[in-house]
């Protein structure tokens, strides 16, 4: 916790109360937080303060969240999470596009969102220097990171610790991204048996893969079911 | 073996039926046919007699008979008549035009101008002058006719040289004139000629041209008359004047036996003379009279009279008041007796005044109470009413017939060949005798058939069922086949109706019509009509008619609504069948062509038929021309008027056409295509005022005032849907704002270490409730988006046993910690579905969390999918915790199994599986059995 002291986290959000609870919940976490009630106050605060990353909402007076995403965006490369009521797919994708690395809606789950401003964070300040050049035996999925020699995963440059079967399916989910496994398959390629009743034994260990590798498990961004065809490992859009 | 019974049965009493039927009817339209007039069909005594001489037609043949003999003893005039016909029987005789007087017509070519040529040579010219020899008045001579002719052929000759001539002449008019007044001359003169001529050639002769007979040429008739007839011994007869035989063929009355005898000879040759009998009656007595008479048996009642015959009594004396006494052999007259000869056994005696018939040995009462009337046996003179005059009281007749007549033949090869006699009553004992056989063979077949038809009668069970097998059979026929073959039968009924007036009366049943009704007479009397055809018509057709009524019947009693199976209505169910799928316009065209070509078939089937019923009307001129002149105007009227209606009715197919095709985009939701754009072929259309301008503008307006209206119902429903969308999404969004920062403090005071026991306990309920509101904003959030539609799908094959053991998996947790246990029935193999798995899943995620939450503790859940080959259903069942309320609607939004609303659900699960179930294009139901609540989820499958 000591090691990320003074790490500078700017939130903006035109409701007060917001902001306060996101400072104390980042605080506790060790963040140094400063505080923006519009986009342009935001925009005032970055130009001289050392900011690491920003936590801002989309509606919000003078200025708007998205906005003020791109204006900073124009001189700055800095991790931003966009924090939004509005839970639509499509806002979603807007504002990833518009320049933003992440998005959370409202109402957010609190530990999920301190998990990823620190995931955030790590990729921006650690992961980009060490794995500056990626290797041909390592596979980049958004803060994932699978070194197939070492059969080693990484989650924000940290090791997810995984049993053997886990590894088994990550490995295959790895070097297939995107790819849509039915269970009987997994099951097949995994335990190397015929599958019987894979589904349940399959989602079992999926699910507690999930808790180890995705920020809020309920709502998980990598491994994904397909409904009525199987599960696949998602490739991320954004992998920085 | 029961059903072959049944069947053989039901032919066996059909076939009685028929056969009886067929027998009766024939027979008793036979028996109809062959009785002789005026008998009764019940008078069965009478209809099987067999002696001709009780026949109605031997009766008027004598009465005849003496009228004639009676003419020819008192010289009278009238014997004309009996040349030719007479009582409807032929007896013979040639017609002799020198004698007979009556209208002499012939116009002999008179008034063909051009063809007065064969007048000239012709047999005109000398029946000309025959005729006027013989009437001796005629207005020009044959020589006169001649000349005139001659000078008319000489200036037609000299007309046509003229003519001719004239060509030439063109270039000198003043010549070309002369010749042509030349020419207007000639021409004026033969029309002179021929003016004269047709005034005085008359083609008629006028009552007072034709001469009386003279006493000369009426006793040559009676003479020629007897001589035709004295060789037919069946009927044997003395003609008796003042005491004097003048014609006889038997020397049946003995007073006057002796000329008698003489007449009797059938010389053949002695009536060319002209001579009357008594001058040859002295010379050849016996030696002439067997030649003639012995072929009948009764050759000696000729001689045979004379010796037995008491000659006692006096030629002279008066016959007047003299008794006649009847024996079994004949009369004692005043000519003394009168014997009948060996095979004869009628005797007919005229004394001048009255009749004695003598039959079989007996009397025959003759007149009765006296008086004549219609219908009685005897129409001869005698009686009170029927005098005969002071001339006829001098003759007598005497008429004998023979009980078996035969054919007398002459042979006279010295005038050619030989010559049959008419010998009418053995003609007519030969009828009487067939007829009697004939009718016998009818009784016997109409007592057959009786019995037959009785027969079938008491099968008539099984005789109904045939009928019915044959009404089956029946109904497999087109009507039209019907109709025809009926038409064809009445067609013949009415052709041999026709024939056989036309053949006895000389004309048809048309002209018979026509003239009743133009001469005004009673059409009542028509009623012969019937006769005739009772009479003409074989009785094998009367049984066809019949056949064809019975089978009409049976048709319409057994089949209903015959006209059902017919080609007509075929050929438009087919018709109709193909006009469904075309555009308005087009099948319109077709009909109205179908139309037109019959109402063209039609008239052409009307107009012969009047040309065929009317056929004997044709000599009628112009009537019938104006008749059928009538006829084809009225069809062309008909085919115009029909064209020009069809014509009205294309354009307003086109203007329905327009409309249903703006009623279709409307219903397709095109509400703003402005009207006109949808027919690009009429361009000249306005695109905004409707262009249909037949009786439809109103319509066209008022659809357009629809469409307006509907456009902006529309524009307004979709603003009001898509502001509600808004208006949600803006309250969800204003929700959540402050939620999460209840949800963070919430957070915050849960990690408070140092709460007292009861604060952690609020903080515990407000974490719940926060997350409950949580729950819920995003719950509303998705229904209403799925309400209106704008949810986004993203729809791929998907296997759904795979989607439910996936979901089972998912939540597997949360059933495990639950109290309930989940049975499942899930097909191995896939069920391929179309539909958004990520909504699928939320569906079944809520129905089993809803069944998690509202079952009765420790029960089973049971989630099966079965599939039936076109729709997969996937049902989950469980038991219901808390009594279910059957009349409550669970999909409704915010209806849960209990009212009070206390427990962590949004109580939109179900309405959210509903929406989401129907946005993926699935059916979702649900059906409460006491405390069992089931919920289906189909889809169709690929």
């Amino acid at each position: 916790m000591a090691e990320k002291m003074g790490e500078c986290v700017l939130v903006v959000d035109d409701d007060r109360e917001i902001v306060k609870a996101i400072a104390i919940l980042l605080e506790k976490e060790g963040y140094k937080v400063l505080k923006a009630y519009d986009g342009l106050q935001a925009l005032d605060i970055l130009s001289s303060e050392p900011v690491r990353l920003v936590l801002i909402d989309v509606m919000m007076p003078r200025l708007d969240g998205l906005s003020a995403v791109m204006r900073i965006r124009e001189k700055r490369n800095l991790p931003i999470i966009v924090l939004s009521a509005k839970s639509e797919e499509s806002d979603k994708v807007l504002g990833l596009s518009m320049g933003a690395d992440d998005y959370v809606s409202k109402p957010y789950n609190p530990q999920e969102l301190a998990a990823r401003v620190k995931s955030q964070l790590r990729r921006y300040t650690s992961l980009g220097d060490i794995h500056a050049g990626s290797r041909s035996c390592e596979i980049k999925n958004g803060r994932l990171l699978y070194n197939t020699e070492e059969r080693a995963l990484y989650a924000d440059g940290e090791p997810v610790k995984l049993t053997a079967t886990e590894a088994k399916i990550v490995d295959l989910f790895m070097r297939n991204l995107n790819r849509v496994f039915p269970a009987e398959e997994i099951y097949r390629r995994v335990w190397e048996e015929d599958a019987y009743a894979s589904e349940n034994t399959v989602m079992v260990h999926i699910r507690r893969i999930r808790e180890k590798l995705e920020l809020n498990p309920k709502e998980p961004e990598y491994i994904k079911v397909v409904w009525g065809i199987g599960y696949k490992m998602e490739k991320q859009e954004k992998s920085n | 073996m029961d059903t072959k019974w049944k069947n053989r049965k039901k032919a066996i009493s059909f076939i009685l039926f028929f056969l009886g039927i067929s027998l009766a009817l024939g027979s008793m339209a036979d028996i109809l046919r062959g009785k002789p007039a005026g008998v009764h069909f019940w008078q069965a005594d009478q209809l099987l007699e067999d002696d001709y001489q009780e026949s109605s037609q031997f009766r008027s043949y004598i009465a005849s008979r003496l009228e004639n003999f009676l003419i020819m003893a008192t010289g009278g005039d009238g014997l004309g008549g009996i040349w030719g016909y007479n009582n409807g029987t032929y007896y013979g005789g040639d017609y002799d035009g020198s004698y007979y007087y009556g209208n002499y017509y012939d116009d002999g070519g008179f008034y063909d101008r051009y063809g007065y040529r064969g007048f000239l040579t012709g047999s005109f010219a000398e029946a000309a002058d025959s005729y006027a020899a013989d009437s001796g008045n005629y207005p020009i001579s044959a020589e006169e006719l001649t000349e005139y002719l001659e000078n008319l052929q000489y200036m037609q000759e000299n007309y046509l040289y003229l003519l001719e001539a004239m060509e030439d002449l063109e270039n000198d008019p003043e010549q070309f004139d002369s010749f042509l007044s030349e020419l207007e001359a000639y021409r004026d003169e033969m029309e002179n000629y021929i003016e004269y001529m047709e005034d005085n050639l008359p083609d008629r002769l006028t009552e007072e041209q034709i001469k009386p007979l003279t006493d000369e040429q009426k006793k040559k008739i009676a003479e020629k008359y007897h001589n035709n007839i004295k060789g037919d011994q069946n009927l044997l007869y003395s003609i008796l004047y003042d005491g004097k035989v003048l014609y006889s063929n038997a020397g049946l009355i003995p007073a006057a036996g002796s000329a008698g005898g003489n007449t009797a000879a059938p010389d053949g040759s002695s009536p060319a003379d002209g001579n009357s009998a008594p001058d040859s009656s002295s010379p050849d007595d016996g030696n002439s009279a067997p030649a003639g008479s012995s072929p009948a048996g009764s050759n000696s009642a000729p001689d045979g009279s004379s010796p037995d015959g008491s000659n006692s009594a006096p030629a002279g004396s008066s016959p007047a008041g003299s008794s006649i006494t009847a024996s079994g052999r004949g009369f004692s007259t005043a000519y003394g007796d009168i014997i009948l000869p060996e095979g004869y056994n009628f005797l007919l005696y005229f004394d001048g005044t009255q009749a004695r018939i003598l039959k079989d040995g007996r009397e025959i009462d003759v007149y009765g109470d006296g008086y004549y009337r219609e219908g009685d046996d005897w129409y001869l003179p005698g009686y009170v009413n029927f005098q005969a005059d002071g001339t006829v009281s001098k003759a007598a007749v005497c008429i004998a017939a023979a009980q078996e007549p035969v054919i007398f033949t002459q042979g006279t090869y010295g005038s050619g060949g030989a010559k049959q006699y008419d010998n009418p009553l053995y003609w007519m004992n030969l009828n009487v005798r067939n007829r009697r056989e004939r009718l016998l063979e009818s009784f016997v077949l109409l007592a057959f058939g009786l019995i037959l038809l009785l027969f079938s009668f008491l099968m008539r069970k099984s005789r109904r069922e045939a009928a019915q097998g044959i009404a089956r059979f029946q109904a497999k026929i087109w009507l039209e086949c019907k109709i025809v073959l009926l038409l064809v039968l009445f067609y013949g009924l009415y052709m041999l109706c026709n024939y056989s007036i036309a053949t006895n009366f000389g004309y048809g049943l048309w002209e018979e019509f026509s003239y009743a009704f133009e001469y005004n007479y009673d059409f009542s009397n028509l009623s012969w009509f019937f006769r005739e055809m009772a009479y003409n018509i074989p009785s094998l057709f009367w049984v066809l008619v019949f056949w064809g009524i019975w089978l009409l019947g049976n048709d319409l009693r057994y089949n209903k609504k015959i006209w059902r199976f017919s080609l007509t209505a075929k050929l438009s169910r087919t018709f109709s069948a193909k006009s469904l799928n075309q555009p308005l316009t087009r099948s319109m065209s077709h009909r109205n062509l179908a139309l037109f070509l019959l109402a063209i078939l039609y008239g052409l089937l009307a107009l012969g038929g009047i040309i065929l019923a009317g056929s004997p009307l044709r000599h009628r001129g112009n009537a019938w021309v104006g008749i059928l002149l009538l006829a084809a105007l009225g069809m062309v009227l008909f085919l115009i008027f029909q064209y020009l209606t069809g014509v009205k009715n294309m354009k307003i197919a086109e203007d329905v056409e327009l409309l249903s095709r703006r009623i279709t985009e409307i219903r397709n939701g095109n509400y703003t295509v402005p009207a006109g754009k949808g027919e690009e072929n009429r361009g000249e259309s306005d695109p905004v005022a409707p262009a249909a301008g037949h009786g439809l503008n109103a319509v066209m307006t008022q659809l357009e005032d629809i469409r307006h209206g509907m456009a902006s119902a529309v524009d307004e429903q979709m603003k009001s849907e898509r502001m509600k969308v808004e208006l949600i999404a803006n309250v969800s969004h204003d929700l959540k704002t402050p939620l999460t920062s209840i949800i963070s403090y919430v957070e915050f005071l849960k990690q408070e270490k140092e709460l007292p026991e009861h604060v952690k306990d609020y903080v515990k309920i407000l974490d719940e409730k926060s997350q409950r509101l949580k729950n819920m904003v995003t719950d509303v959030f998705a229904v209403s988006k799925a309400a209106s539609g704008e949810l986004p799908m993203q729809m791929e094959e998907l296997d759904y046993g795979k989607l439910l053991r996936q979901t089972l998996a998912d939540m597997e947790e949360q059933i495990r910690n639950s109290a309930v246990t989940f049975r499942t029935d899930l097909p191995d193999a896939p069920v391929k579905i179309m539909a958004d798995g990520q909504r699928l899943y939320r569906v079944f995620q809520n129905l089993f969390q809803n069944a998690i939450q509202y079952s009765l503790q420790g029960s089973r859940v049971y989630v099966t999918l079965q599939t039936n080959g076109q729709l997969a259903v996937a049902s989950v069942k469980n038991t219901s915790q808390l009594e279910l309320d059957k009349e409550k609607d669970f999909t409704e939004r915010f209806t849960r199994g209990d009212l009070s609303r206390t427990d962590g659900g949004s109580g939109l699960g179900l309405s959210i599986a509903q929406s989401f179930t129907e946005a993926c294009g699935g059916t979702f139901s649900w059906e409460t059995d006491a405390d069992l609540f089931v919920v289906k989820v189909s889809f169709p499958v690929l």
